[in-house]
């Protein structure tokens, strides 16, 4: 662990995939440290997802470099994956399941000691409020549920880097609060989270960094601070800095 | 013609239109043109398959005879329809989505039980319709253009099946409840629909003696005869099949009459048995809760194992109709037993019955095991390669496999043990041929689409069906200590060869 340690979180280099002729994402250049927590931002089809999922080891890139703590993701994506979690914006259960019987199941695949993993299981389900429901089928739950499920479940082998795409789409501001805390809690104990999402607010509030990706290409990088004081524009909000720098909005004279 | 929005025909249009939706998914959204070209083809190739038959039936049982034969169809159709109509209902009643927004909208709840019930009489006319309207074209052929009035028959019976099996589900709602419905349900679908067959079977397989004496039992005096008195009401549906109009009427009467009083009396009660089951809790109790909060168990392969048996063993819908396609291929074994020499080892009729189960079984555990996946991005953010993933979902599969066929081998080989051996041998070969084919074609799809898996690809299932016949053919042979009894395993093999070929181009493919 303590050489993970040394290493960028995630190390980005001129990573590049193409769908049909059409650069879904183009030479793309990013490092993230350990523990910070990173807001990727864009409009639709900008490339966030497919950037998250060939972090995630889904999508094969077809050109350039990708090291997750120092391991080489296309070299060895079994290492890389054993560090990881990835959490999509559909919640991917088994609706006949029970929670308990579906974390199971995933500290099995990700090799979690038994005795850890219930430990584990118990702490979260409980965290994230969803112990009393622990052994009812997910097919009952609703979507905030399923989602807790899942973020359980992504958390369950206590990954070094957490990639969520849009984790909080479709969830009340309960749930979605008990999301949020759940994964400042991580960046506090030194884990690197990354996330997409469409909730400016929640990029603007949560992330150390921010990260703006337009037409497969990252266009602009840095703090909130730094980003407004990119568009030379004091007093806005990131929508108007999001919005400025992704060509959408001019700046305001 | 404009439907007025909100009537009975609208909402039937509205179904028909899904239904059409659903089926052209099933053509691979192929255009219409070119699905009305399919349809015929498989018409013409359907009537070129049923003519034989009925001039064999003409042949052998002449005009007078049709009537029995028919019969015999109607013992088998109309189970079948009430099959369809339970797992219908069923699926409706869990559904949400569709029901969900007519139950909020002010449609009566009679209009829409009523819509939705003459909706799976549509559906249950053509999947069973497109099977029996060629033999009924041939009959009207050969006897007289009377019998086209099964097209009717068909219809009616749908009609009335689909009722009869709309109350039945909600009868079954009404003692079992929201909970158990679903599975209970799924079981006496597939009864029904097999009970026929089931019944046959069963007579084929009791001693001599008995079935004399169980026939002895159904021909009490009076009940016998009602059986075999052709003018009797048992008789209506046939003798409105011949086309005779009076007795065509008074069925298709009563058909709409039992359809109506359903809709009526029980729309507003099916309703509320929808409401009921929506949302329902499905704890499992707390019988395992002291068990599964005890522990975790260990590794990679026995997870994936787990998971999957766990799946299997509560989709019910899944169960059923492997068990239906079972039961439907079972007879196979007493055609050739009936029709083979009193001296003729047991295993011919045995053998091939179970090499076609194992291969048709092993195709469709083996799809739910690897292609309906339902978190595929979590197996593949996972830190198991595809392989080993693959190989613990086949490992898990092989379990309920090895049961189902486990017990017709064990009972050949205590009478032919060499037979048996072989038998075990083929079976495996069977299987791990469909097994592997699904491996390397993937047909990426739903659970609930088992019995439609083949939509995006007929060659898979062409391939199938090949596998099936070719490791059924050897294991004959074998059995029958034939010299060319490998000459089927060469097909085979090829088969095999030409899976890997094609799964190989398909990963190149840009």
């Amino acid at each position: 662990m303590s050489s993970f340690q040394q290493a960028p979180a995630l190390q980005l280099r001129a990573l590049t995939k193409t769908f049909e002729g059409k650069r879904a994402v183009s030479a793309l250049d990013l490092t993230i440290q350990p523990g910070e927590f990173y807001a990727l931002l864009g409009p639709n089809g900008a490339g966030k997802t497919t950037t998250l999922r060939m972090i995630a080891g889904l999508l094969s890139p077809d050109e350039g470099e990708l090291s997750i703590f120092g391991v080489d993701a296309r070299q060895d994506p079994i290492a890389a994956k054993r560090i990881t979690a990835w959490l999509p914006d559909e919640p991917m259960l088994y609706g006949k399941l029970d929670p308990m019987e579906y974390l199971e199941f995933v500290a099995g695949l990700w090799g979690v000691e038994p005795e850890e993993a219930m430990r584990r299981a118990r702490e979260l389900l409980e965290v994230l409020e969803m112990w009393p429901h622990r052994h009812m089928r997910c097919e009952s739950f609703s979507r905030g549920m399923k989602q807790k499920v899942c973020l359980a479940g992504a958390l369950i082998h206590d990954p070094m880097l957490l990639l969520l795409d849009e984790p909080l789409t479709g969830l009340d501001a309960a749930i979605a609060r008990q999301v949020k805390d759940l994964l400042v809690a991580r960046v506090k104990n030194g884990r690197t989270v990354i996330l997409t999402t469409h909730i400016l607010e929640v990029a603007e509030r949560l992330a150390s960094r921010i990260g703006i990706i337009h037409k497969g290409e990252l266009c602009a990088e840095g703090t909130f601070e730094e980003l407004k004081a990119r568009t030379g524009q004091a007093g806005q909000s990131l929508e108007d800095v999001f919005l400025t720098l992704t060509g959408t909005l001019e700046p305001q004279p | 013609m404009t439907l007025a929005p909100g009537s009975l025909l609208w909402l039937v249009r509205h179904d028909l239109v899904l239904m059409w939706r659903r089926a052209r998914s099933f053509f691979g959204n192929r255009s219409p043109v070119k699905i009305a070209l399919i349809m015929v083809s498989i018409f013409a190739g359907l009537h070129l398959l049923a003519a034989p038959l009925g001039f064999s039936i003409m042949r052998d049982v002449g005009v007078g005879g049709i009537a029995l034969a028919v019969a015999n169809g109607v013992m088998f159709v109309i189970p079948w329809q009430i099959s369809q109509g339970i797992s219908q209902s069923a699926r409706l009643l869990y559904s949400s989505g569709d029901l969900d927004l007519l139950l909020s909208s002010p449609t009566s709840a009679r209009r829409i039980a009523a819509s939705h019930s003459l909706a799976m009489t549509i559906e249950s006319t053509i999947s069973i319709g497109i099977f029996l309207t060629p033999i009924a074209n041939i009959l009207a052929w050969q006897a007289g253009v009377g019998w086209l009035a099964i097209y009717v028959v068909i219809f009616t019976s749908a009609l009335l099946a689909t009722a009869i099996g709309l109350a039945m589900t909600i009868g079954l709602f009404a003692i079992f409840g929201p909970r158990r419905t679903h599975f209970v349900a799924q079981i006496v679908s597939t009864i029904t629909a097999s009970i026929f067959i089931l019944g046959l079977q069963l007579l084929q397989i009791i001693p001599e003696r008995h079935r004399i004496k169980i026939m002895s039992v159904i021909r009490v005096p009076g009940w016998g005869e009602f059986l075999d008195d052709r003018d009797s009401w048992m008789w209506l549906p046939v003798r409105a099949a011949s086309g005779n109009w009076q007795d065509l009427l008074l069925w298709s009467l009563v058909c709409i009459a039992g359809y109506l009083l359903v809709a009526v009396a029980l729309g507003p009660m099916f309703l509320r048995s929808a409401v009921l089951s929506a949302g329902h809790a499905t704890s499992l109790g707390s019988a395992n809760q002291s068990r599964r909060d005890a522990a975790f168990r260990v590794g990679v392969a026995s997870a994936i194992r787990r998971k999957e048996l766990q799946l299997l063993g509560r989709d019910h819908a899944a169960m059923s109709q492997l068990f239906l396609q079972m039961a439907y291929t079972a007879p196979i074994s007493f055609i050739i037993w009936a029709g083979g020499p009193d001296d003729q080892p047991m295993a011919v009729a045995i053998a091939p019955t179970v090499v076609m189960i194992a291969c048709h079984l092993s195709a469709a555990l083996s799809w739910l095991a690897l292609s309906s996946e339902d978190a595929p991005d979590l197996m593949a953010s996972a830190p198991v390669p595809r392989q080993q993933l693959e190989r613990h979902k086949l490992e898990a599969i092989a379990m309920p496999l090895a049961i189902v066929l486990l017990v017709p081998i064990i009972w050949l080989g205590l009478y032919e043990p060499k037979n048996a051996l072989l038998t075990a041998v083929f079976a495996c070969a069977a299987a791990a041929s469909t097994a592997m084919l699904n491996v390397w074609n993937p047909l990426p799809g739903r659970r609930e689409d088992l019995m439609r898996r083949h939509a995006p690809s007929k060659l898979v299932a062409l391939f199938e069906h090949l596998f099936a016949l070719c490791w059924a053919v050897a294991v004959t042979s074998s059995v029958l200590g034939q010299r060319g009894a490998f000459i089927p395993v060469i097909p085979a093999l090829l088969l095999l060869w030409l899976a890997r070929r094609r799964a190989r181009k398909r990963l190149v493919a840009p």
